[in-house]
């Protein structure tokens, strides 16, 4: 491949410690959840690469999505988070939730998804707390935007056998997806 | 389970460069990722790409920044190019300045293109920025070629940029 104004070396790495485990894709119709079930216990970390948007198209100019482990829908999630908001503000806040805010999306237009990674480490550790850490933003227009700085963890110790994602005021869009990836350690 | 986050391309600069370009970048992957070690040659210069040689007004970003004791977000519409980080301190080393820019959906014809970018830079001594920024190119077409450049200044030798590609199952 070439690279333009370097001197160049081109190298391509198999590795076999990254691997892809399985895609979920949102259908026709939206969905307000999304369940990535029977992950396999055989990797150290999660890793999922999203992309989101919305269902509605209409409401608001922000929406947060969350997750929570093990179909666990209790108040067993804190989450901090630092984040900017349009033109200079910034922020930071804590809070104890029935599961952990992990990503935004706006409303508008149909063609705007947003990119998330959500990093999840030990998740298959009996002897720790699960984290779970991610970027996420968007900028609607020029006087709207947002980027937020995610923290948290669920307070059990179980191995994580599944994930889901929802959100909260609205619904995920047709062809938004997770894809998850486990690393081995 | 199929493995992925495979390497791309690779470059090492021999002398000092004012641009670094990845072209004719395969379709067969869903997710880039671009890593950064590199400098600047003149301080205080915002490190730019661009996709698909658009120059036009057609990025979105969204930043947060901590330097010292300040902390420091906005939001800047209809910009000429995308950003990979920002210097603050003169610095000419190619060990420096580190950045990791995440590509998301780049073949996807259906979407704008998403890209969420870490970055820290630091002088030896002293650690004085560190900054996650979101964008869009407010553009449906499929990414075939992604250039990196200084506002000012070059690239020095020794700096590094990898291009990985991952491929959901």
């Amino acid at each position: 491949m070439p690279i333009i104004g370097t001197i160049a070396s081109s190298i391509r790495v198999a590795t076999n410690s990254y691997e892809s485990i399985s895609t979920a894709v949102v259908q026709a119709g939206g969905s307000q959840a999304v369940t990535i079930s029977s992950i396999p216990q055989g990797y150290t970390h999660l890793q999922v690469r999203g992309s989101v948007r919305s269902h509605s198209g209409t409401t608001g100019n922000n929406n947060t999505f969350s997750l929570r482990f093990n179909g666990d829908s209790g108040g067993n999630y804190w989450r901090q988070r630092i984040y900017a908001t349009d033109n200079a503000g910034v922020g930071a806040d804590f809070t104890g939730t029935t599961g952990i805010d992990i990503g935004n999306y706006t409303f508008t237009p149909t063609s705007m998804y947003s990119g998330v990674t959500i990093d999840i480490v030990d998740y298959a550790n009996t002897n720790k707390m699960k984290f779970a850490k991610a970027i996420s933003g968007h900028v609607r227009d020029s006087s709207f935007g947002r980027l937020f700085i995610y923290g948290g963890y669920w307070n059990n110790t179980n191995a994580i056998t599944s994930i889901t994602f929802f959100s909260v005021a609205d619904s995920f869009g047709a062809g938004t997806q997770f894809a998850l990836y486990g690393i081995k350690g | 389970m199929p493995a992925t986050y495979d390497s791309i391309a690779s470059t090492t600069l021999g002398s000092n460069q004012s641009s670094v370009s990845f072209s004719t970048i395969p379709t067969t992957f869903t997710d880039l990722i671009i890593v950064v070690q590199a400098g600047n040659t003149t301080d205080s210069q915002a490190q730019n790409i661009r996709f698909n040689s658009d120059s036009g007004g057609n990025y979105d970003l969204m930043w947060l920044r901590g330097s010292g004791a300040a902390v420091t977000g906005n939001l800047a519409a209809n910009q000429v190019q995308g950003y990979f980080g920002y210097f603050v301190v003169p610095d000419v080393s190619a060990n420096d300045f580190i950045s990791t820019i995440e590509i998301y959906d780049y073949n996807a014809t259906d979407r704008w293109k998403s890209v969420v970018v870490r970055d820290n830079n630091a002088v030896t001594g002293n650690f004085t920025g560190t900054e996650a920024l979101t964008w869009w190119w407010k553009n449906t077409a499929a990414i075939t070629n992604i250039l990196l450049f200084p506002n000012g200044g070059q690239f020095p030798t020794g700096s590094t940029f990898t291009l990985y590609g991952i491929k959901a199952a």
